[in-house]
């Protein structure tokens, strides 16, 4: 389903990512581990096309959608979660996951406000009150929720535990898990090992802008020098 | 009692047509971040096309219908122009918004006519209804309903319609918004739509309250942008708010004094800058940084040097070869060179956008001329004064200005011009009104042509040339780092304000020796000093000069002056300058000698 080819891309004049491969199935899931500046948040951003590739192909349905704007690449059905949640704070809870629906989307997809508040009963209560005030934990909800409004076939994490407390990540996982059952493709930048287990069963590690391994979680358990190596663990 | 009562209906209605004006700018600059100038053209064009409309099929079909053919002019700027320049430095976004004011203003000229129309009244809502005694006109009631119904219509769309909801979140965040799906392109064009309608249908109703005139832009846009920096930008009840204040200081004040109206309004905004830098609702905008280009120092190279000397010795020889006519020209070009440089330095060295540039080149020509004429002191003594008054002036409006950032330190600047503008003309006592201040000569050594063509030399070269000293040296420096890195200059101990306030005080002090030199070289000072034409002027020079050349406000004075002086006799000139601000700002946004570089530079990577 996405086809990531050779991209290569950068803010300003500087590189940032290069030479990035890699190919996702539909529902299936891929975690990018790496630590910070290794390129993991500039891949996704790249993807979703708020940092123009300089170089390379990237397929999603068969389409080729690396010239696309963000709001296209949306369109064609990804879904992305932004480090830093982004949600809109003078807007309601319930405002903030209607902004992600599509226009002229049919009364009969799968994701409503409902089922959202459903999947994450935390942010349910607190659907009148201004997101601003929600904690880290709900934001965090409140960003997957308003990206799946769209009825996404992928969707697009970036480093979703950041800042969490271990328990609200436990609770996230769930959630992550949930939705790969539902048969969502997930694509999850991380650095907490646990998340991004429970989210993916294949993963890349980047290091200094590319990849420097890539396997499955259970190979990675059996070589411990190679987590040493590139995640300093 | 009852007639303050009816004083303070006045008021709120008068705040309708306000409201209107501001609430449209409000929503505009929230989703597509640009401070749309021409926005009160568009309050004029609702004016004159509901005068129009309403010769044929009457008042109540013309209100409507005007506001419908604004908001599709609105929505034809935004995609020829605006949709251009979303990912521009805001300046040029300023700056072609700028333009188009100049070619709405001829456009409207060509259609309409210079003579003032007076449009019909509202059929039915003629008379007047008694309120304590007092009359009170009906249609005044009827404003007063029409600026609620609106604040209401405007509150239900945005809570309960889902553009609603996208536009409160486009002014939160728009790049999210748009990696959710949203085109943001529909989005612009929709608000721009109702934006503009909002202010067709202002100056669609104020038909039977003022007559239609080509005055109605400049007014409406000063006042619109004061109750938009009391209210909050982005914030549609704040400006509902500020708009009452302002409207019945202005129905109150004018009792006691009438030109203390004007002053009133913007102590308000002062009072409420110092309480509320963001405004009475507004937040500090989180605007997703603007990719900065670092411009290279302001410094001339050898060969520019040379190029000043061999310039300075050409204008010195010059008066020996020249006639008079070329004499005086070449005046008036040192002297809007120095008038630019001064802008420029703040500007392009500063980043600090001036759109009332004027205001401290009238400030020091009317002093100079106050000072001789009231004071009766000699030209020395007054050209001296003159930038010392000016650089006053430019410190009071500098300590409210860099409290703001950049748009908002435009519309400061466009209002405080503004207002000063309005004063020279109410307050005829002191500055003969329209009429000027006449017989200001110079001094007896300085008098002939070719004296005062040599002291205009001495001393705008003198000025000049410090400027672009000031601009390479350490404070040139330190204000660039204030320019391009606020944040981490603040945190290596700049103290930005303050460099700010100073750059802002020199720009005023040299466009305020301008308009001494210039009001003793013309013998004579009128309000159009003032005026925005001539701060538009100013901003021509520099844009066409070059923002970030040290040259650029020489050259874009001279260019400036000599296509002025040809070009000037056309009926629509003004049209002509707005549409090459407006092409400058799209296409050129290097002037001249950016341009001029630009193409060396490529040629010389060529060749390598």
């Amino acid at each position: 389903m996405l086809d990531v080819r050779n991209i290569r891309s950068g803010y300003g004049k500087a590189l940032a990512i290069e030479d990035v491969t890699f190919t996702l199935g539909a529902s299936e899931s891929l975690a990018i581990l790496g630590r910070n500046g290794a390129g993991k948040s500039t891949t996704l951003k790249t993807l979703m096309g708020m940092t123009p590739a300089w170089q390379g192909r990237i397929g999603f349905k068969g389409n080729d959608i690396v010239k696309l704007s963000s709001d296209a690449i949306a369109r064609a059905g990804i879904g992305y979660v932004p480090e830093e949640r982004r949600i809109f704070e003078s807007l309601s809870v319930t405002e903030n996951l209607q902004t992600g629906e599509k226009a002229g989307a049919s009364g009969d997809a799968p994701w409503t406000v409902a089922r959202v508040f459903d999947l994450f009963p935390e942010i349910a209560r607190r659907s009148t009150a201004p997101a601003g005030t929600l904690s880290g934990g709900e934001r965090q909800m409140l960003a997957v929720g308003r990206a799946l409004m769209g009825n996404p076939d992928l969707l697009l994490l970036d480093e979703p535990s950041e800042g969490l407390a271990p328990v609200v990540v436990n609770r996230l996982g769930d959630a992550l898990s949930e939705l790969r059952r539902a048969g969502i493709a997930i694509l999850i930048s991380e650095q907490n090992r646990r998340l991004a287990r429970l989210a993916a069963e294949n993963v890349v590690i980047m290091e200094t802008g590319r990849i420097a391994y890539r396997g499955t979680f259970s190979e990675l358990d059996r070589n411990p020098e190679i987590t040493a190596r590139l995640l300093g663990v | 009692m009852g007639f303050y009562f009816a004083q303070f209906l006045t008021g709120l209605a008068s705040a309708s047509s306000l409201f209107l004006v501001a609430a449209g700018l409000s929503i505009i600059f929230g989703v597509t971040r640009i401070v749309n100038f021409a926005h009160g053209s568009l309050f004029m064009l609702g004016a004159f096309i509901a005068y129009s409309i309403s010769q044929q099929f009457g008042f109540w079909v013309a209100v409507p219908l005007a506001a419908l053919s604004v908001g599709a002019i609105g929505w034809v700027m935004e995609r020829t122009v605006l949709s251009r320049l979303y990912g521009a430095p805001e300046l040029f976004q300023l700056v072609a918004t700028f333009g188009l004011v100049l070619i709405v203003q001829d456009a409207a000229l060509w259609i309409w006519g210079p003579t003032d129309l007076l449009g019909p009244r509202a059929p039915g809502l003629t008379g007047v209804v008694r309120i304590f005694d007092q009359p009170v006109p009906e249609y005044d009631l009827f404003l007063i309903t029409v600026g609620f119904s609106v604040l209401g219509a405007i509150w239900w769309m945005f809570t309960r319609t889902r553009f609603g909801i996208l536009v409160r979140a486009a002014t939160e965040d728009r790049e999210m918004l748009q990696a959710l799906g949203v085109r943001p392109a529909r989005l612009f064009q929709a608000t721009f739509f109702i934006g503009a309608a909002l202010a067709g249908l202002g100056g669609a109703l104020e038909m039977p309250r003022q007559p239609v005139s080509l005055l109605m832009d400049l007014n409406i846009i000063a006042e619109a942008f004061v109750v938009v920096v009391i209210g909050g930008m982005g914030s549609v009840t704040g400006a509902f708010l500020a708009a009452l204040l302002i409207a019945e200081l202005n129905a109150f004040g004018i009792l006691i004094l009438p030109e203390i109206t004007l002053v009133a309004a913007f102590a308000a905004m002062a009072v409420v800058l110092v309480i509320r830098p963001y405004g009475l609702l507004g937040k500090q905008a989180t605007t997703a940084p603007h990719a900065v280009e670092i411009q290279p120092p302001q410094t001339l190279g050898e060969a520019g040097r040379l190029a000043a000397a061999v310039l300075v010795a050409a204008l010195f020889v010059l008066p020996i070869i020249a006639g008079d006519f070329v004499i005086v020209l070449t005046a008036d070009i040192m002297i809007f060179a120095l008038f630019a440089a001064g802008l420029h330095f703040m500007m392009g060295t500063g980043g600090l956008v001036s759109f009332g540039h004027a205001a401290f080149f009238g400030i020091g020509a009317y002093a100079a001329a106050l000072l001789v004429e009231r004071a009766g002191i000699g030209m020395e003594a007054a050209l001296i004064l003159a930038p010392v008054a000016a650089a006053i002036g430019a410190a009071i409006i500098g300590w409210f200005a860099v409290r703001l950032s950049g748009v908002y330190l435009a519309m400061l600047t466009l209002a405080a011009a503004q207002i000063l503008w309005s004063a020279s003309v109410q307050w005829q006592d002191i500055t003969g009104g329209d009429d000027g201040i006449l017989g200001i000569w110079p001094a007896a050594w300085a008098s002939g042509t070719t004296a005062y063509y040599y002291l205009t030399l001495a001393l705008t070269t003198v000025g000049i040339v410090s400027l672009m000293m000031l601009a390479s040296g350490r404070f040139g420096i330190l204000l660039r780092a204030g320019r391009d890195a606020p944040a981490r200059a603040q945190a290596l101990g700049i103290d930005i304000k303050l460099r700010n306030w100073a750059a802002i005080v020199i720009a005023g002090s040299a466009a305020g020796l301008a308009g001494g030199i210039f009001a003793f070289s013309k013998g004579s000072v009128f309000p159009d000093t003032l005026a925005i034409p001539n701060s538009v002027d100013a901003l021509v020079m520099v844009l066409l000069g070059g923002l970030h050349a040290p040259a650029g406000p020489i050259l874009g004075a001279s260019v400036f002056a000599l296509l002025e002086d040809s070009l000037s006799r056309l009926p629509y000139w003004r049209a002509l300058l707005g549409t090459a601000v407006v092409g400058i700002a799209v296409f050129a946004p290097g002037g001249i000698a950016g341009s001029l570089s630009g193409w060396l530079k490529r040629r010389r990577e060529r060749s390598a």
